[in-house]
């Protein structure tokens, strides 16, 4: 996994051998030493309360996200993903990121390897826009996919005029777009299911892909937190890090009023098709989110984090007294919701109007910048959740990305 | 009374006893006396409960009922009108054809959907019913129109070319879409009685009832064609205004049910063939309301089935019908020993 830095020292090497110290009269050579002999000790002292880090960068501290790690060296970083789909088990991605002014260090063969900073860079989601819009990374974009699915409005100026290249609509992957874009990488998320990954393609035409795993993260800081991970692609990660901080701490000073609350609503989520309804699992981002913000999810009891797959009837029979309902499907009128299934009429939420949906910022061709910078800005998506549930709590608060569905 | 009369009664109550087992089992189990105060309006039963029997239990068995007498008498028109035992509902290709409207309009129009259903005041599962039918509907026209000039085989012949066709449109759709997109549409593939409320009841009821009136008229031409079309116009049925009446009435059946309920399989080819091989008669007096009564009460079974009671999960329609459906043709075959008889050949 490379070799660690080793402080490089000509003349104080002599001094470091242990044998050395035990020769000290011997003529005047290591008497000109002892004060490079204080030195040495200070360094090494110095090296040992640092620990192998800080030769390259400030080092990353992540307090949230689980799924990676960084290590610095003193010629490279090593960028670790782990947990990266549902069953991925042990099974880790590594990249080692070298800076183009410095030679290829010593790395085991095959190892994945990126040539920093990024200048050339494709996203195939547009949970990055977020990152890119919090770090300036414009420029950097080169490549774009499922353009429709897009909300940052710079992001699509761009690929207006034609700086941005779209790729990839659907399920298949146009190679050969990405091919001409010479990038230096690809960010993206796999399922492990070779049918719809990409990646797997990509590392055969030998591009710079990149898998990531904020989506797997559990807590919603642990989502946000992955603007780090880009960060560090970019040698932006100070400014990551600033971003941030600001972003937990408004994040928990919101969390503590919404404990402060009272009592606590119950809340549902989603809207069935063909008869199924996949609930949120009790232990999903959706869950989380509405537990922070003084809800009581109404299937908390549950211990899966994906989606749970219900009958109408079941949810009905759960269901049927609820304070408020959210995310019904794409609705944003009460009368569209009705009109899909007039049974929804009779959720008590529907009957008192409580029913919010996060469309507020949907632009109409499938574009929501929840999914962007909503992403990100969980402390943003709390506000508004807290609104809802204990309009109360935040005075005069102009919804950011819900609206109510009237 | 004969075995003809007794085997109906029997049908008749076991119908009456699946509907009240649907109604009662499910994601919780309500118990007699709670389904009939819900039926009664009565205080006493928890008005969730009531809600569940009125509004979730009561429409979808009674839409298994009907569709599953549809798909039946579809499938005895089709197998006697083409002469042959695999025929089912859908082999004009209205399957495809309603698969293909859904197809466009959950793949393509829903993605960039949310102008459209809300500027059209249809959404969600309307816009999918009225998708299925046009879709189903056109295909049908299409096949109609040739009905006037080849013969019984050709038009065999002409649906499934079709069907292939619009099955490979719907492949270069689902290609191109978003694994969610795909979801939703699959979910409709799977087929299911529990998205016809009361609202599209008042559609779909009366359009069952109004096709299997329709059905009445027809039973001497269908006994005749059983012995083909040669001897059918022999006996004085007009043979090519009779073909198009039933295979379009039965076709309507069939597109009714799917553009409602999803493409919905084996019903239309088990149910005739269990019945011929009951009623030991092949006269279409007997047939039709036979397969009406039988038709429902597999797909009653099969719904009970899909709902899984006692796990809170469902199965999908299409396969249970599958894995009930089979058997019994299977079954049916082997007593049969001829099939060749039966199909007058």
């Amino acid at each position: 996994m490379g070799r660690k830095a080793e402080v490089n020292v000509s003349k104080r090497s002599h001094c470091l051998n242990i044998l050395n110290w035990f020769r000290m009269g011997k003529g005047g050579e290591c008497f000109r030493h002892r004060q490079t002999r204080l030195k040495s000790v200070l360094w090494i002292a110095l090296t040992c309360v640092l620990g192998s880090s800080t030769v390259l960068g400030k080092r990353v501290e992540l307090a949230y996200a689980k799924n990676f790690s960084v290590e610095y060296f003193e010629t490279h970083k090593i960028v670790t993903v782990r947990n990266m789909w549902r069953g991925s088990a042990n099974l880790t991605f590594t990249y080692a990121l070298v800076p183009r002014t410095t030679a290829l260090p010593d790395l085991p063969v095959g190892m994945r390897i990126i040539r920093t900073p990024v200048q050339r860079m494709s996203i195939l989601e547009t949970v990055y826009l977020g990152h890119i819009e919090a770090l300036d990374l414009y420029d950097e974009l080169v490549g774009l996919a499922n353009v429709s699915l897009a909300h940052d409005p710079i992001a699509l100026e761009q690929v207006k005029i034609g700086y941005t290249k779209k790729i990839q609509e659907g399920s298949s992957l146009n190679i050969e777009t990405l091919l001409l874009l010479k990038l230096d990488l690809v960010l993206t998320s796999a399922m492990g299911n070779p049918q719809f990954d990409a990646h797997p393609q990509l590392e055969r035409a030998k591009q710079p892909v990149v898998i990531t795993a904020g989506y797997m993260e559990e807590h919603p800081l642990g989502r946000s937190e992955w603007l780090k991970f880009t960060a560090v692609f970019f040698d932006k990660e100070e400014a990551a890090s600033r971003i941030f901080d600001k972003i937990a701490k408004r994040y928990n000073e919101l969390s503590d009023i919404a404990s402060s609350a009272g009592s606590r609503p119950t809340v549902l989520a989603n809207a069935p098709y063909g008869g199924t309804w996949h609930v949120p699992g009790g232990r999903s981002y959706t869950a989380r989110a509405i537990e922070d913000a003084g809800g009581n999810y109404l299937f908390s009891d549950d211990a899966s984090s994906g989606g749970l797959p219900k009958d109408f009837e079941s949810v009905y029979h759960r269901a049927a007294e609820v304070d408020f309902w959210l995310h019904p499907g794409v609705h944003r009128d009460l009368e569209g919701l009705r009109s899909q299934d007039d049974r929804f009429a009779r959720f008590r939420a529907f009957e008192i109007g409580n029913v919010y949906n996060n469309t507020l910022q949907s632009n109409g061709t499938g574009g929501n910048d929840i999914w962007e910078r909503g992403v990100l800005h969980p402390e943003w998506v709390l506000e508004d959740l807290i609104a809802i549930f204990h309009p109360g709590l935040i005075p005069n608060h102009s919804f950011r990305f819900y609206e109510k569905l009237n | 009374m004969n075995r003809t009369s007794t085997l109906l009664i029997a049908l008749i109550f076991f119908n009456l006893l699946a509907l009240v087992l649907n109604i009662g089992l499910g994601s919780v189990s309500i118990s007699i006396s709670d389904i009939l105060g819900s039926l009664s309006g009565s205080e006493k039963v928890d008005a969730v409960l009531t809600g569940i029997v009125l509004e979730f239990r009561l429409p979808r068995g009674l839409t298994a009922m009907l569709a599953g007498s549809a798909l039946s008498v579809s499938g005895l028109m089709m197998q006697t009108v083409f002469r042959n035992p695999l025929a089912d509902p859908f082999v004009l290709g209205v399957n495809g054809g309603a698969s293909l409207g859904v197809a466009i309009t959950l793949l393509v129009l829903a993605p960039s959907g949310i102008a459209l259903t809300q500027d059209l005041r249809l959404s969600g599962h309307i816009l999918v019913v009225v998708a299925a039918s046009v879709g189903a509907g056109a295909v049908l026209m299409t096949l109609l129109a040739f009905a006037r000039r080849v013969d019984v085989m050709s038009l065999l012949i002409l649906g499934l070319m079709i069907s292939y066709g619009v099955g490979a449109i719907v492949s270069i759709l689902i290609f191109y879409s978003m694994a969610d997109r795909l979801q939703s549409f699959f979910n409709w593939s799977f087929g299911n009685f529990s998205s016809v409320t009361w609202t599209h009841f008042l559609v779909f009821a009366p359009s069952v009832v109004v096709g299997l009136a329709a059905v009445v008229p027809q039973i001497k031409s269908l006994d005749a064609f059983l012995l083909g079309e040669r001897y059918a116009s022999s006996m004085g049925v007009n043979v090519r205004r009779s073909r198009i009446l039933i295979l379009g009435s039965a076709s309507l059946l069939a597109g009714v049910v799917t553009g409602f309920c999803g493409p919905i399989g084996f019903v239309g080819i088990a149910a005739p063939h269990f019945c011929r091989l009951l009623f030991r008669a092949p006269s279409h007096r007997i047939l039709v309301p036979s397969a009406i009564l039988f038709g429902s009460l597999i797909a009653l079974i099969a719904d009970l089935i899909a709902k899984a009671p006692g796990i809170e999960a469902t199965l999908p329609l299409n396969a249970v019908t599958a894995l009930i459906g089979a058997p019994v043709v299977v079954a049916a075959l082997l007593k049969q020993r001829n099939l060749r008889r039966v199909f007058g050949g």
